[in-house]
């Protein structure tokens, strides 16, 4: 009796398990799915301008693509998903080029203090074949660029003593990101660069750890630093853009077409995301302004000047050159 | 084996206590240099996480020779001494297999991929493939510890007065 129940479950079983796999083999043929990590909040332009890449994918693709969007870092912090590309275990992330540096080398050049003289210089870059070129760097390293995201420009905002020149800086303690580059700028202008974790910067601000930090305006207004910095200097030192990468692996096993639908998805999405960005960042100035923060203009000429140490320390020959052609784009 | 395990346990003492004194000495360095030369030191965070990777990794090892891990033995408690010579012997041949798939294989092939893919660390620009080496490296200590608790047990087993070896707690 006992065998023979033995035998009807384990017959049920194997049809079962057969069944699932047929369904599961016929989903993979119409659809394909890519999972797609970012560490943005789900309010954030970006992440709008992922789920609009998402729609247009679905379209380009007649609904056999989508994209898995999962949010807030659930799926690690930007340098760890970086790593999961690598190794193909995640399809696609939007990540700032900063921590992109520690993998592949000419990222660089977009953490340096003014290279870019304005957004139309910023983006005249992006798009140019040096632009392109950029993005097909992380090749070798596995991971493959599709296309830019506007992530603005980072300006200082302080505590207590406002900077309207870098002499003012001195003697200030300014968190920066945890990347050599940051920490060179910020010393060159005269201030004491403090590595903290972002994690850590409000209440960081709040005791005086450090006098001051610096960050893009829609980031500045959602991290809620503007309640304890009081005066915001836009002297927009550093324009690091948000990159889309796809895993190499996952790239090699799309179709042809498929790669294209992508790439044509991702184009528009950068396109309808600066759009976004910049009503992002219209809405966080006049938010932090009507929040009582003293928003300074500086001549942003006495800041580029201080900067120069950065560039004459340099000593890698790719980035020079990498860094001249840029210098070389501006009209 | 006896010996070398012994040797093992103490080299990993002396490098556990080496890598504790770095990181009190490299944390209260960061608090000196931020608070009382008012010049911080971008280099000691990064210090601090690779040191604290090492010494857990290390550590963990360590801490497994020591029998100082938590373990649940309700159960283990209620059994007679040749069943409980059984699950204890199987117990470590988990571990085993536990750190040659994972930390020696998973670990080894995780440090030469991130070694060729040349990932550089964001200050120190240390490899951070050199950093991964302490999960193959935990791996082989965990190995050998877990070779060596099984031929004791082994041993005992085979003994006619099996005592009871379980330390006081």
């Amino acid at each position: 009796m006992f065998l023979r129940v033995g035998r009807f479950f384990g017959g049920m079983v194997s049809i079962a398990a057969a069944v699932l796999l047929l369904a599961a083999c016929d989903l993979k043929d119409q659809q394909t799915i890519i999972k797609l990590g970012h560490s943005l909040d789900a309010s954030h332009p970006s992440h709008k301008g992922i789920e609009y890449m998402n729609e247009r994918l679905h379209e380009y693709s007649g609904g056999t693509m989508s994209i898995d969007i999962y949010p807030s870092g659930q799926l690690g912090s930007e340098r760890e998903s970086i790593e999961l590309l690598q190794i193909g275990s995640l399809g696609m992330i939007r990540v700032s080029a900063s921590p992109l540096e520690g993998f592949i080398p000419r990222m660089k050049v977009f953490s340096l203090p003014y290279i870019f003289d304005d957004n139309e210089h910023f983006w005249r870059v992006l798009d140019s074949d040096l632009g392109k070129s950029l993005l097909l760097d992380g090749e070798p390293f596995l991971v493959r660029g599709l296309g830019y995201f506007d992530a603005g420009s980072r300006s200082f905002y302080t505590t207590e003593n406002p900077v309207n020149s870098p002499s003012d800086l001195s003697g200030q303690k300014i968190r920066v990101m945890n990347s050599q580059t940051a920490v060179a700028m910020v010393n060159s202008m005269g201030g004491s660069a403090t590595p903290i974790s972002y994690g850590e910067l409000y209440t960081s601000l709040q005791q005086g750890v450090v006098d001051g930090a610096e960050n893009n305006p829609p980031s500045f207004h959602l991290s809620r630093h503007y309640e304890v910095s009081k005066f915001y200097t836009l002297d927009e030192h550093t324009s690091i853009p948000d990159i889309i990468m796809i895993s190499q692996y996952v790239w090699s096993t799309l179709r042809p077409e498929q790669q294209e639908w992508l790439q044509l998805a991702v184009n528009d999405a950068s396109v309808y995301q600066r759009a976004a960005w910049q009503s992002a960042t219209e809405e966080a100035m006049t938010a932090v302004e009507a929040a009582g923060v003293t928003v300074i203009r500086p001549d942003k000429k006495l800041f580029f000047d201080s900067v120069q140490p950065v560039y004459e320390s340099e000593t890698n020959p790719e980035i020079l050159a990498t860094v001249k052609a840029i210098r070389a784009m501006v009209n | 084996m006896a010996q070398v395990v012994s040797a093992l346990d103490a080299v990993l003492q002396y490098l556990l206590i080496a890598l504790m004194a770095l990181l009190v000495l490299d944390v209260s360095w960061q608090v000196v240099t931020r608070f009382v030369l008012e010049d911080p030191s971008s280099y000691t965070e990064e210090i601090a996480r690779f040191t604290l990777i090492w010494l857990a990794l290390l550590g963990a090892a360590s801490a497994y020779r020591r029998k100082l891990h938590l373990g649940i033995d309700v159960v283990v408690q209620r059994l007679g001494e040749s069943k409980r010579l059984i699950v204890d012997v199987m117990t470590h041949c988990l571990v085993a297999l536990f750190a040659v798939l994972i930390l020696i294989y998973g670990g080894t092939k995780l440090v030469m991929l991130t070694l060729q893919l040349e990932q550089v660390s964001g200050v120190m620009g240390v490899k951070i493939g050199w950093i991964y080496m302490a999960l193959p490296l935990s791996g082989i200590c965990f190995l050998l510890f877990s070779l060596a608790f099984i031929l004791e047990k082994l041993a005992l087993g085979s003994s006619p007065d099996m005592p009871d070896v379980r330390p006081a707690e």
